[in-house]
């Protein structure tokens, strides 16, 4: 047994089924502070609030789901360092893998609608000129037309979402979800009108 | 009475997006009726790092026969009066069961129907004695 017997302890009352609704608090209290001190010794380039955010869902994925964690291989402690680390990885990985398949227009903020005045060279300023063209032709209002192309370029802070779609004095939760509404349905839109398969043709053929 | 750190304030936040949390219920009652967090710490009379442990506990299911348990369990642990916290969750249940009621669904019926039976049935202790 690795696990400590305050550990244990806590663990039984998660599971119980009356459970004290004090258990996740003191969980909170006792893990997560650490936890996410560790994960930010380790990865210090690494967005706080990501590190912060990997670690509630971790400790919330406990509390919901307590059999989840094993008392026999590790302790809590040991646990949730692993499992929080794991999941930022993934994170970090899932992040990379979308910033790749949208590195031709990685610079998409900075040439924006004056493309014609920075474009280095030829391919990119075609490229450019080819993404612009279908997203307008894609989106007739201005606003979906900005939304669609932070998703391209992999935007994933959402306070440039609350700032574009104009939700600042929105409530967060509100502006959390109202912001992912409009993502899903900027991207529903991408989709079903062929971006993806532009997209693929711009690489084939730039790339 | 002081504010929330930086720290707190994501995590209060962050757990008012999840049913889990009691900071679900805390944040849509603070949405609703246009508050600030500040003000449920005046409600409460307690300090951010007392609120922050009550919006971390499990909330607590309204009508259910542990819930005067699990307000003492509550108060216990984060140091906030009983009657105040009760006497607010009450309050959050019922608006909730209200509004709910209005959408016309019949699971919020019920919790319209058993929040009444709650205000109507005597009080078994005098924890609740301000609740008038």
């Amino acid at each position: 047994m690795k696990a400590t017997v305050e550990e244990l302890t806590l663990l039984r009352q998660l599971a119980a089924e009356q459970t004290d609704p004090t258990t996740s608090a003191i969980l909170f209290e006792k893990y997560y502070p650490v936890t996410v001190d560790k994960l930010r010794k380790k990865y210090r380039d690494v967005d706080e609030d990501v590190v912060r955010d990997v670690v509630f869902e971790v400790l919330t994925g406990l509390i919901e789901n307590p059999s989840k964690y094993d008392p026999e291989r590790a302790t809590l402690a040991a646990y949730l360092a692993m499992d929080a680390q794991g999941d930022l990885l993934n994170k970090l990985k899932k992040g990379d893998q979308e910033k790749k398949s949208v590195k031709f227009v990685e610079d998409w903020e900075l040439y924006g609608n004056i493309i014609e005045e920075v474009a280095t060279n030829s391919d990119e300023k075609q490229v450019l000129s080819l993404i612009q063209e279908k997203l307008q032709e894609i989106f007739w209002e201005p606003r979906d037309a900005d939304l669609a192309k932070m998703i391209i370029r992999g935007d994933r802070n959402t306070a440039d979402y609350v700032g574009l779609l104009g939700l600042s004095e929105r409530p967060f939760d509100e502006q959390q979800a109202l912001v992912k509404q409009h993502k899903d349905r900027i991207k529903r839109v991408l989709e079903r009108k062929g971006w993806y398969t532009f997209e693929e043709k711009l690489k084939q053929r730039f790339l | 009475m002081n504010t929330l750190s930086e720290y707190q304030d994501f995590l209060l936040k962050r757990a008012s997006q999840n049913h889990t949390y009691i900071a679900y219920s805390l944040m849509s009652f603070v949405v609703k009726n246009n508050m600030k967090v500040n003000n449920l710490q005046d409600e409460l009379a307690c300090d951010s790092d007392s609120l922050l442990k009550l919006a971390l506990c499990r909330r607590l299911a309204f009508g259910d026969s542990n819930f005067q348990q699990g307000i003492q369990q509550i108060a216990g642990y984060t140091g906030i009066d009983a009657t105040k916290l009760a006497s607010l969750l009450k309050r959050i249940a019922m608006q909730s069961s209200f509004s709910q009621v209005s959408k016309g669904s019949t699971l919020t019926l019920y919790s319209f129907v058993a929040a009444a039976r709650e205000r109507k049935a005597p009080t078994d202790s005098s924890q609740l004695s301000d609740d008038k």
